[in-house]
């Protein structure tokens, strides 16, 4: 089962109890300042397992501009599929290479697509796919990626490159 | 609304293509020049493209900040024609407050921006690991108008997502800078103790960037109605701890 990570801002989400309320499902801050569309797509990581939600992280957190913690969700790709949602393959630019093609965005997105994919977002919530790292678990994420050899430490942006070892 | 206010043209905002807007580019010689010649609708869009204007701004008097700035124009800011000088005399102050960052503005002035700073912010996503386009005014604020922000800060009213935003931007700050300005890390400190979990969040996110013996003191009696975050803060005590054993 393949999953499809995205960075959360846990203020739009209602993390405060740890899962959101159904009634948060109908709400549209998350809709209107957390899942910002670019030509009407949504960007995701595509993992094949939970465990993988790091790589996610680390393609992600490389393209900081300040080295902070991350809150990421992960979807069933096939809760979004079965909603009838695309889902194309697009090269990311992050500095992890060999992560640039595990990039997905769900495409051709109306404004009912949306709000199904929020919902998918929050069922990621309550079945409890959500996790959040640290500033250090970050850090060490980067750190480790650079120690193998799988991102460039002169890619990163000055303010994430100065505060790794 | 805006182009009511301002003489009722409809103006394209991009303060780039007005000649007013020149100081951007130049002296602040060629700035005051401009400011001299600059025609009222000028100066309302000038402003307004710094975005110091009220966004919720109406007709009526009551939400005009420059109407309580000075009450007894009352509606002069509609271009009433026997009032178009004292109109571009208003709105040059404000202007020039825009432009100088002089540290000693009326409260009035300050209120003015303040207000206009706070809504401008609460349109902004905090998106962790990534500058907010309000830091640099900010820190002006911070830097040009502190005693007239700690006053504020103090008596910070308005929405949760407000708070979380002021702590988020005081974050990217070095500490040796908070804390020379005590109200400022007073203001995070007690955002710790926010009934919101995203507000302790961000919170403790301050003290993970500034580390050390302070964030260990500050999270060490850390306590939350969200579970996740109190296994957070035990994880980044874990990493300070770590951290300061070398």
């Amino acid at each position: 089962m393949a999953y499809l990570a995205r960075k959360i801002v846990d203020e739009f989400w209602s993390l405060d109890d740890g899962v959101p309320s159904e009634a948060v499902t109908v709400v549209a801050d998350p809709i209107t300042n957390d899942m910002r569309t670019q030509s009407h797509e949504l960007s995701v990581w595509r993992i094949e397992t939970l465990n993988d939600i790091r790589e996610a992280v680390v393609a992600l957190t490389a393209m900081y501009t300040r080295l902070q913690y991350i809150d990421m969700v992960a979807i069933d790709e096939a809760a979004i599929l079965s909603r009838g949602l695309t889902i194309t393959e697009e090269l990311a630019l992050t500095p992890v290479v060999d992560l640039r093609d595990t990039h997905r965005n769900i495409s051709n997105l109306t404004a009912r697509d949306l709000g199904s994919v929020a919902i998918c977002v929050f069922d990621s919530i309550k079945e409890g796919r959500v996790w959040t790292f640290t500033d250090g678990e970050v850090k060490d994420l980067l750190n480790e990626a650079i120690s193998k050899g799988r991102l460039d430490k002169g890619a990163l942006e000055p303010g994430v490159r100065k505060k790794l070892s | 609304m805006r182009s009511k206010l301002s003489g009722g043209r409809n103006r394209p905002l991009n303060y780039h293509s007005l000649p007013f807007a020149s100081w951007h580019h130049s002296t602040k010689k060629d700035f005051s020049t401009a400011l001299s010649e600059a025609s009222t609708t000028d100066l309302w869009n000038f402003i307004g493209e710094q975005g110091y204007v009220v966004r919720q701004m109406t007709l009526t008097n009551k939400l005009d900040p420059l109407g309580y700035w000075h009450p007894e124009f009352g509606q002069t800011l509609r271009h009433r024609p026997s009032h178009r000088r004292r109109n571009a005399d208003v709105l040059r102050e404000v202007a020039v407050s825009v432009v100088d960052d002089e540290p000693q503005l009326s409260r009035e002035v300050f209120r003015l921006r303040w207000d206009s700073f706070k809504q401008r912010l609460l349109t902004e996503v905090l998106d962790p690991g990534y500058d907010m386009p309000s830091e640099s005014q900010f820190r002006r604020l911070l830097d040009n108008h502190y005693d007239q922000m700690a006053q504020v800060l103090g008596d910070v009213i308005g929405p949760p997502q407000l708070v979380a935003r002021i702590v988020y931007m005081t974050s990217h700050f070095d500490f040796a800078y908070v804390s020379a300005k005590p109200a400022l890390l007073q203001f995070v400190t007690d955002a710790l103790s926010s009934s919101r979990p995203f507000v302790q969040r961000v919170a403790v996110g301050a003290f993970e960037e500034w580390r050390g013996s302070v964030a260990r003191d500050a999270l060490s009696g850390f306590c939350s109605s969200a579970e996740w975050l109190n296994d957070y803060v035990q994880r980044v005590l874990v990493e300070l701890e770590q951290e300061s054993l070398g």
